[in-house]
């Protein structure tokens, strides 16, 4: 009887041991033993690869066979360079990132080319296999007593176009953060402030609004000038500024117009990798990553 | 009381039939430029012989481009020959200098202006036509005379599937296409050896002080590899040095142990300029890389041997190559259209002087939705808006 207990343990520890890895095991592989839907087959010996750009020659084709390709849209690239770094050092596994776009990447991902997408969504993901693993946004802030409580946003728009600079009676000064800021960049991903010239698409923002280095220096310029008009990433300390609703709408309710969600899509069907990086979404590190960098994390 | 009940039915059914009628009557008002029909994203509004419509209406159907400042309430509509300026609320308008008076007034609907469409049309050399809620429009229809196109094989396609089109709407008009790369698109339109160049590269300040670039699609330079290849993504670094022959191995970047075959387009050709100035900071390609006469030609020596590596338009890339990202990004239309994509590039027409006739209409014809969405996509470019 205890032989047989000791049968079973040993069982269940290879069992564990191979699920732990399956998020590298070759995608080949993978459709033999768990067939094209991912339904449950026999499990045979995992493959951990080790590895990066710059290896020895010879072995790039395995290489490209075992790893996880990660797509998405270009606001995202960073995190997902991230999370590919994060996932890659918990199982061992080679990680490609590439960012075609979220239209691009979706379709990478139902032909198989990706196992898994990452972009913002403005509303919650419609499609299946789609999760919302993060949040960001910004708010428009002013002076505490600056005359207006709301702004609309087209209005936003054509303030950061140049094209009024006027709030009701009140001209303003804008105040925002450099184009390579985190906020900067989110600002211009949610609204419409970018133009094409020759072939190239280059901020419309205007020359004369304030650019500073940090969120906390646009609430700094902002309580100190009583027309200013600052960009600043939700979460921000606003230290008595007044965040501006949008068409109505604060950053607490729904359909918050400068807000948008994370979304990981890991393609129909599944492959076992995008249900591995799907599982490792869920873990404290990958939380950790996530709200490391600026991201707000869904409330259970 | 059933009197009284009569009496409710009767106004009742009299309500029904006030509120709905007019409704009724008002029909959905059509808008056509040469036979097709214009989705309009504000309904074009008729008024006596002309009609209000949006500035992207004349953007899809005419190939305009409009501008609107909310701050100064001022529009402007510019085709390739022709610019118009108009003010909301004042009939008169600018029309290539000289004060004309449009039959209405611009105005805002659903805060989008919205202009004169007879005022345009017939300012570019069109006609209006307006019966019951149906307006039609005739402007590429009209065209007459020989063209002459020269330049760049990266814009060739679109160019000679447009002139196609245009042959065979109207009787009297020859359109000539003819590739010879940007080099000699840009020399051709100086030296007046043809009516437009085509090129692939933004001009120099010199040759923009002679000829005029117009935009008439986007695209992105792929850097392409065969299918086989492992290797999917370069650091621009990495890229850079590859083409100027500093790394020989695939196994430097990722690969397998082989040498790096490096195949180029032929000197003058616009797509190895804009690689030249945006990818190698102005160096040369390696010398001793093998030059391919047009986009077709580059793609078929990169997929015939598999450790070589090209650079192409996105328009030319198909299943026989493989695309590498740089910096981990790859060119699609998001990201050449964002601006994110390092080799982003817009492909132009070139006009020595304000260009005339069916030249003139020929560009604005290329910027029309019914040519970006038949034409530009359909050959793999991205289309302008």
């Amino acid at each position: 009887m205890a032989k047989i207990h000791r049968v079973i343990l040993v069982l269940c520890l290879l069992v564990t041991f191979m699920v732990m890895f399956t998020g590298c095991i070759d995608k080949q592989k993978l459709k033999v033993m768990f067939g094209p839907d991912g339904a449950n087959a026999s499990v045979s010996a995992p493959v951990s690869q080790n590895g990066g750009t710059g290896s020895d020659a010879g072995d790039a084709q395995a290489q490209a066979r075992q790893s996880l390709d990660i797509n998405g849209s270009v606001g995202v690239l960073p995190l997902m360079k991230l999370l590919g770094d994060a996932f890659s050092e918990s199982g061992g596994c080679i990680v490609n990132v590439t960012a075609g776009g979220k239209d691009a990447a979706i379709t990478a991902a139902d032909s198989g080319e990706a196992d898994a997408v990452l972009y913002e969504e403005s509303g919650a993901p419609g499609s299946e296999n789609a999760q919302v693993i993060a949040s960001d946004g910004v708010m428009l802030i002013v002076n505490a007593g600056f005359p207006a409580d709301g702004i609309e946003y087209d209005h936003i728009v054509e303030l950061f176009t140049d094209q009024d600079n006027m709030i009701g009676d009140e001209e303003v000064q804008l105040v925002l953060t450099g184009p390579g800021s985190h906020t900067r960049q989110v600002f211009e991903g949610i609204f419409p402030v970018r133009g094409e010239s020759e072939g190239v698409q280059q901020s419309l923002v205007p020359d004369t609004a304030t650019i500073v280095e940090r969120d906390s220096d646009v609430v700094s310029e902002v309580l100190a000038n009583p027309s200013a008009i600052g960009v600043v990433s939700i979460g921000t300390d606003l230290q008595g500024a007044k965040a501006l609703l949008i068409d109505g709408r604060s950053l607490q309710d729904e359909g918050y117009g400068a807000r948008e969600q994370i979304v990981l899509y890991t393609g129909q069907p599944q492959s076992e990798l995008s249900k591995a990086f799907a599982g490792f979404i869920q873990s404290d590190a990958a939380k950790k990553v996530l709200s490391d960098n600026g991201y707000t994390l869904p409330v259970k | 009381m059933s009197k009284f009940k009569r009496m409710i039915t009767f106004l009742l059914v009299a309500l029904f039939l006030v509120s709905t009628v007019p409704v009724a009557l008002a029909a959905k008002v059509t808008l056509k430029v040469d036979g097709a029909a214009i989705a309009t994203d504000v309904a074009p509004t008729i008024v006596g012989d002309d009609a209000l419509v949006s500035l992207k209406t004349l953007q899809d159907g005419l190939g305009v481009d409009t501008t609107y400042s909310a701050s100064k309430k001022m529009i402007t509509v510019k085709s390739a020959a022709h610019t118009f300026n108009f003010a909301i609320g004042n009939p008169n308008y600018n029309y290539d200098g000289p004060i004309k008076t449009a039959a209405v007034t611009p105005k805002l609907v659903n805060k989008k202006p919205v202009v004169s469409l007879k005022a345009v049309v017939e300012g570019l050399g069109g006609t209006v036509s307006i019966s019951g809620s149906s307006i039609e429009v005739k402007y590429f229809s009209l065209m007459k005379g020989t063209v002459k196109i020269t330049g760049s094989t990266t814009l060739q396609p679109i160019a000679q599937e447009a002139a196609n089109k245009l042959n065979k709407m109207n009787t009297g008009l020859t359109i000539s296409v003819a590739g010879g790369g940007s080099g000699a698109g840009v020399n051709d339109t100086i030296g007046g050896k043809n009516n437009l160049g085509m090129s692939s590269r933004a001009l120099t300040s010199e040759e923009k002080a002679k000829i005029t670039p117009i935009a008439v699609a986007d695209d992105g330079i792929a850097v392409i590899v065969h299918p086989s290849n492992p290797v999917k993504n370069l650091t621009k670094e990495q890229a850079a040095k590859i083409f100027l022959g500093e790394i020989t191995n695939w196994s430097e970047v990722g690969g397998k142990n082989a040498p790096i075959l490096v195949q180029v387009r032929e000197t003058g050709s616009g797509t190895r300029s804009t690689l030249e100035e945006m990818l190698l900071e102005k160096k040369s390609v390696i010398a001793s890389a093998t030059p391919s006469a047009s986009s077709a030609l580059i793609k078929q020596a990169v997929a015939r041997d598999k450790n070589a590596i090209g650079f192409d338009s996105i328009g030319f890339v198909d299943k026989t190559v493989k695309v590498v990202s740089l910096d981990n990004i790859a060119p699609t239309v998001e990201t050449v259209k964002g601006g994110s994509y390092l080799m982003g590039r817009a492909l132009y027409l070139l006009t020595k002087g304000t260009p005339k006739g069916a030249s003139a209409t020929f560009i604005d014809y290329l910027k029309t939705a019914d040519c970006q969405n038949t034409i530009v996509v359909k050959e793999g470019y991205i289309k302008l808006r």
